[in-house]
This record gives structure tokens, C-alpha cells and sequence, in this order.
């Protein structure tokens, strides 16, 4: 019986935790909404959504359960890694294999039957550790509550080491663009002198030639 | 007694999920206006809004409008980046990036709303251990923001090196063709001229 409340407290404080401070967006119905993530590798992101439309009689926003979200992602080599159509309610899941930017874009697919109606979006994007179902992994590994906050400050501090490790990669990109731009910028500081000299050298043939020819020298 | 420890720590837990960040790059079109909003529901709590123009370059600003509920705070700004942490009233908070003054310039905006809507205050845990715990998690939790902020600058330097990298070829093109279309000029001026 003890067991049965737990749960039963588990679920409601799992219903507090969703019903935080929502943020969200209104789009026209074929606009398109991109947010981008630039995450490590081996990252999974949840994100959750809820589409409501704009109700003409009431100038609010009502859930329309007919309306669909079409969902794609993008890895930063421009691949697209997940592209569905889901309802108007749900949540999104995908695993970044490259790291980089990873482009999430937004779009319904009502068609014209509602034209120039405004659609309201409810979106949540959690990356990395957040997306860690802490009561779940207390349930499943029957750990207690000191072993449970031991187990999310671990993932939280191995979440920070992958950001690092991210940064050290970036930076090092960044340097070597910068020592390709000190080389370009060699090559064509040659280049142009070259350039210069060789049509200076053309020039003064071709009018040496002109000259002569015109029998003024 | 178990049961209430149970429930004091997931309540713990909870609180430091329940400071409720939203954190997304958002790229705002040329001509567009982008506008999020935040139903906030506790009747005051503090917001830290904060905004930066990654590219297409660190010269690039953008229209910052942010209103608070009930006109408790409001800020018109053109910037490149901005942060303003302030008390919100109860209702829509709403925050719109206007692009519309521009032509071509399509800006990827960083927009990071941090709400403090800590369900239990530090000094109120009776466990040493969870307190320490909790404490411990909020200095991770900002060491993560600052590693975010870090990364979003250092996003915009390496995408003006990217830049820098792109240009140097189109402007030695440039120079090339000026310096040989010149030449070409010049000798074709001067036999028309001596005909």
C-alpha cells in the first residue's frame, strides 16, 4: 500500500514538474519556425510541443486536434536525420551522431482551409542531461534518495566534460580557418604582385611594339 | 517517516528542474519579425532575459522589444546584445526580435529566458546531505550557463573567421580583374590616342 501512494505521488509531482512556464510562438500555417542546437556528439533531445489554432469566435486559442506538426531535423552536414509528421500534441526524440548544429524546423500541414489563420505553438527543447527521466531510474535501479542525487550531479558534471570537449573541438576549428586565411592571404598577396608585374611587363611590350611601329621612336 | 523524506527530496528534485530555463537559437528572416511569449503564473517572479546576434556578423544588431505582464517592465532596444533581469507580473510575458529594417540580412539570434521559480528555498531543507547535494547542482547549473554563454561568443568569432575566409578569395578575384582590365584600358587609351 505504501508502494501504491508512492507512485501515486510520484505522478502528480511528475505533473507539477510539466506544468512550469511554457514558452510559446504563433506562425502563419505554412510558415516555417527554425531553431537550431549545436550540441556534442552521442546527445539526445526531447522536444516537446502542442499546436492550438486561432479561434475566430472567441479570439483565442483552442486545441484542434486535426491540425498535424511536421517535424525535421537536420545534422550539420545538412542531412535531414528526422522528418515526421506527428499529431498535435506530442514530443519529438532524436540522437545527434556528429557533433555540430543541428537544425530542428517547425511546420503544420493543414492545408488552405484555414487561410491566414494563426496557429499557436507550445514548444520545449531539453538537450543533454535534462532529458534524463530521474524518477524512472529511481524506480527501475531502486536507488534511494542520496544514491539518486549522487547519480544526476554524475550526469550533470559528465554533460559539462562533453560541452568541453565540444569547445576544444570548435576552438581548434576555429584555428585552423584562421591559419588557412594567413595562408590565403599569402598566396594571394604573391598572386597579385604577379599579376602587377606581368601586366606592367605586357604593357610596356605591346607599346614598345605600337611605337615602333608607328615609327615615333 | 520514509514516505516524507521521499517526498521532501523529490519536491528538492523537482525545484532544480523547476527553474525553468528556455534556451534556443532562432534564425530571424530579413524583413521578419519573430515574437515568443511566456505565460508566467506565479504572481512575481525574477526573469533574466538575455539576447546576442551570432551572425551573419558581430556588426549586425536587431530590434529587441521585451514587455513584461501587466507593463511591470519594458525595454525597446537596438543592440547587438543585451541581458536585463528584472521582477515579471503574473501573465504573458512576450519578447519579439524585429528584423524588419533589414534587407538581406537573415540574423541568428541566441535567446536564453531564465525564470526563478524555485520551489523550495536552500535554507528550508532539513537534510545536510540533500542541502549540500542541491547546492552543489545550482553551481553546475550555472557553470553549464556560463560554458553556454562562452560558446555562443565564441560561435560569432569563428563565423566572421568563416567569413574573412570566404572573402579573401572574392576580393583577390576582384583586385586581379581591376588591375588587368585597367592595364587594358590604359593601352587601348593610348593608341586610340596617338591614331
Amino acid at each position: 500500500i505504501k508502494g501504491k501512494r508512492m507512485i501515486r505521488v510520484i505522478a502528480v509531482l511528475s505533473v507539477l514538474a510539466v506544468a512550469t512556464n511554457a514558452l510559446y510562438f504563433h506562425i502563419a500555417e505554412t510558415e516555417r519556425k527554425c531553431f537550431i542546437e549545436e550540441i556534442p556528439d552521442e546527445t539526445m533531445v526531447i522536444g516537446n510541443y502542442k499546436v492550438q489554432l486561432h479561434d475566430p469566435n472567441t479570439n483565442g486559442y483552442a486545441d484542434y486536434p486535426s491540425i498535424g506538426m511536421h517535424v525535421e531535423v537536420k545534422d550539420p552536414e545538412e542531412k535531414v536525420i528526422l522528418s515526421k509528421l506527428y499529431l498535435s500534441e506530442g514530443r519529438f526524440t532524436f540522437t545527434s551522431h556528429t557533433p555540430g548544429e543541428h537544425t530542428i524546423c517547425l511546420y503544420s500541414n493543414s492545408s488552405s482551409w484555414f487561410s491566414g489563420a494563426q496557429l499557436r505553438v507550445h514548444l520545449d527543447i531539453q538537450a543533454g542531461e535534462h532529458t534524463q527521466d530521474y524518477v524512472q531510474i529511481a524506480q527501475k535501479d531502486k536507488l534511494n534518495e542520496l544514491q539518486l542525487r549522487i547519480r544526476q550531479l554524475l550526469d550533470q558534471v559528465d554533460q559539462i566534460q562533453k560541452e568541453q570537449n565540444y569547445q576544444r573541438y570548435r576552438e581548434e576549428r576555429f584555428r585552423q580557418t584562421s591559419e588557412s586565411t594567413n595562408q590565403r592571404v599569402l598566396w594571394w598577396s604573391i598572386g597579385q604582385t604577379l599579376v602587377l608585374v606581368a601586366t606592367g611587363a605586357w604593357q610596356m611590350r605591346h607599346l614598345k611594339g605600337f611605337f615602333e611601329a608607328k615609327k615615333l621612336v | 517517516i520514509c514516505s516524507m523524506r521521499l517526498l521532501l527530496f523529490l519536491l528538492a528534485l523537482l525545484s532544480s528542474v523547476a527553474c525553468t530555463l528556455h534556451r534556443f537559437k532562432t534564425i530571424v528572416d530579413a524583413g521578419q519579425t519573430d515574437c515568443f511569449t511566456v505565460d508566467i503564473k506565479q504572481m512575481s517572479v525574477g526573469v533574466t532575459a538575455s539576447y546576442m546576434v551570432i551572425s551573419p556578423d558581430s556588426s549586425h544588431d536587431i530590434h529587441f522589444d521585451l514587455r513584461g505582464a501587466q507593463s511591470s517592465y519594458q525595454v525597446k532596444e537596438r543592440k547587438q546584445r543585451g541581458i536585463h533581469t528584472f521582477e515579471a507580473a503574473q501573465g504573458e510575458m512576450s519578447l519579439c526580435l524585429d528584423n524588419s529594417y533589414s534587407f538581406s540580412a537573415d540574423k541568428l539570434v541566441a535567446i536564453s529566458i531564465h525564470i526563478n521559480d524555485d520551489v523550495i528555498p536552500l535554507s528550508q531543507i532539513a537534510d545536510k546531505t540533500t542541502q549540500a547535494a542541491q547546492s552543489i547542482q545550482r553551481a553546475l547549473k550555472l557553470a553549464q550557463n556560463e560554458l553556454y554563454d562562452r560558446a555562443n561568443v565564441e560561435k560569432r568569432h569563428r563565423t566572421v573567421a568563416e567569413n574573412n575566409f570566404e572573402s579573401i578569395n572574392f576580393w583577390g578575384i576582384v583586385n586581379s580583374c581591376v588591375m588587368i582590365f585597367s592595364s587594358l584600358v590604359q593601352v587601348f587609351l593610348i593608341r586610340r590616342l596617338l591614331k
